[in-house]
């Protein structure tokens, strides 16, 4: 690796540039190397992680073209870039849509998460998009104790209202332990389980499109 | 310094007959040289290594229509890139002095680095997971997080740290080309601002 930033940054003399040429078109490892070495040397420049002598010499001879600064400028977005930023909007906008449809939704029950009891199905309501507080993951209790059936209820927002719907339910291994497709309803997004299917533990729920990308996620522990 | 005439179709048809007997296969070839040809170009320093890799690759395409039989074609033409390099080099060190000016390199302009990172952005999503955590994990953080993360990737990965080298660097110049053509298509596209009408 050394040999290769002698060699980029032009610090060879001529006899020992021509030979190094030699060897690295030679062998696919060695270009590879040099490949890599100069990679490390761009990200280095960006992050100011170089010596005057070095930076003035990745100057000189590896950003000369514009296809380098070019590079430079994709160095430099990888070094900026920080993963969950796009996720953390997106959350943060389908967790303000849902709480609309939330809080209608109660309203439109008399204010009341009163689950109701019919053919021994238990209804939970699922908290927004994103509603891990501090204050910790949101209980549900399955009422009454003797429901043989699940039905996971989530406020309607147009932000999940994609084709083919379908609800990933995450155990705290990230491991999905079931998944059903979204039914709508007048006002929500409904998803039925035989009791079994999900046992009381933590839960993510992810929302997935049809192309399996991922429209939010809700937090919650069932009890 | 006399650039080369353009290679009529046939004199290319001649290169690429000479790459692979299999047109294909020939293609896949010739854009790999060319690659590995403006890498080359670049390290040598010189302003348009696009220019310099066509070059190498015309001058071989007209020996090649003069008859020559040209046993290692690969090494033949890293050879002609050698010679074109010292010439270009010349070339470009006489114009510099002419000119009196150095081009210093353009840090890039908030529009730019915002274009950028909407770019990678996308080309990023577009990845599977696991191809993602890899570049994120091999190339981002200071030094000794990426001392650190590079050798937890390896060990996670069950391979050793040259072979993750090699493997990171695939994907990071996959990364780049799809940032790149993904700039290169929003050149004359105007980037949305939070004022502008939807």
């Amino acid at each position: 690796m050394n040999e290769a930033v002698q060699y980029l940054l032009g610090r060879m003399t001529e006899e020992e540039r021509d030979a190094f040429q030699e060897r690295f078109f030679a062998d696919p490892e060695l270009f590879a190397t040099v490949e890599s070495a100069e990679v490390d040397l761009l990200d280095a420049y960006n992050r100011g992680e170089l010596n005057a002598e070095d930076r003035g010499a990745v100057e000189r001879f590896l950003l000369s073209s514009e296809g380098q600064r070019q590079r430079l400028l994709v160095s430099r977005a990888l070094q900026n870039h920080r993963p969950s930023r796009v996720w953390q909007y997106a959350a943060v906008a389908l967790a303000a849509l849902l709480c609309i449809g939330w809080f209608s939704l109660l309203k439109n029950r008399g204010a009341s998460i009163e689950p109701t009891v019919a053919e021994q199905v238990a209804v939970l309501e699922l908290p927004p998009v994103a509603a891990r507080t501090s204050a910790g993951l949101p209980r549900l209790s399955t009422q009454p104790p003797s429901a043989t059936r699940l039905e996971f209820r989530i406020a309607f927002s147009p932000a999940l209202d994609a084709p083919g719907l379908k609800g990933s339910f995450r155990n705290g291994e990230g491991k999905e332990v079931a998944s059903a497709a979204a039914r709508r309803d007048a006002n929500a997004f409904v998803f039925r389980f035989s009791r079994g299917s999900i046992p009381p533990g933590a839960y993510e729920l992810a929302f997935l499109d049809a192309s399996g990308t991922a429209l939010g996620f809700t937090y919650f522990i069932l009890e | 310094m006399a650039l080369s005439p353009p290679p009529s179709q046939e004199q290319f048809d001649r290169l690429l007959q000479a790459l692979s007997a299999e047109r294909e296969q020939a293609g896949e070839r010739y854009e790999a040289i060319r690659l590995k040809l403006i890498r080359f170009f670049s390290w040598e320093g010189l302003r348009d290594p696009d220019l310099w890799a066509d070059e190498t690759l015309n001058r071989t395409a007209m020996k090649l229509a003069e008859g020559a039989q040209i046993e290692k074609l690969d090494a033949y033409l890293f050879g002609v890139a050698r010679f074109v390099a010292k010439e270009a080099l010349r070339a470009e060190t006489r114009e510099t002095t002419l000119r009196d000016e150095v081009e210093l390199p353009q840090t890039g302009s908030h529009l730019e680095d915002s274009r950028a990172s909407q770019c990678l952005n996308q080309c990023l999503n577009s990845m599977p997971k696991r191809t993602r955590d890899l570049i994120l994990g091999f190339y981002q953080g200071d030094a000794q997080a990426r001392i650190r993360n590079r050798s937890a990737l390896a060990a996670s990965l069950n391979l050793n740290l040259n072979a993750l080298r090699n493997r990171a660097l695939r994907v990071r110049q996959n990364l780049e080309k799809c940032v790149l053509s993904c700039l290169e298509r929003d050149t004359s596209r105007p980037i949305r601002t939070k004022g502008d009408a939807a």
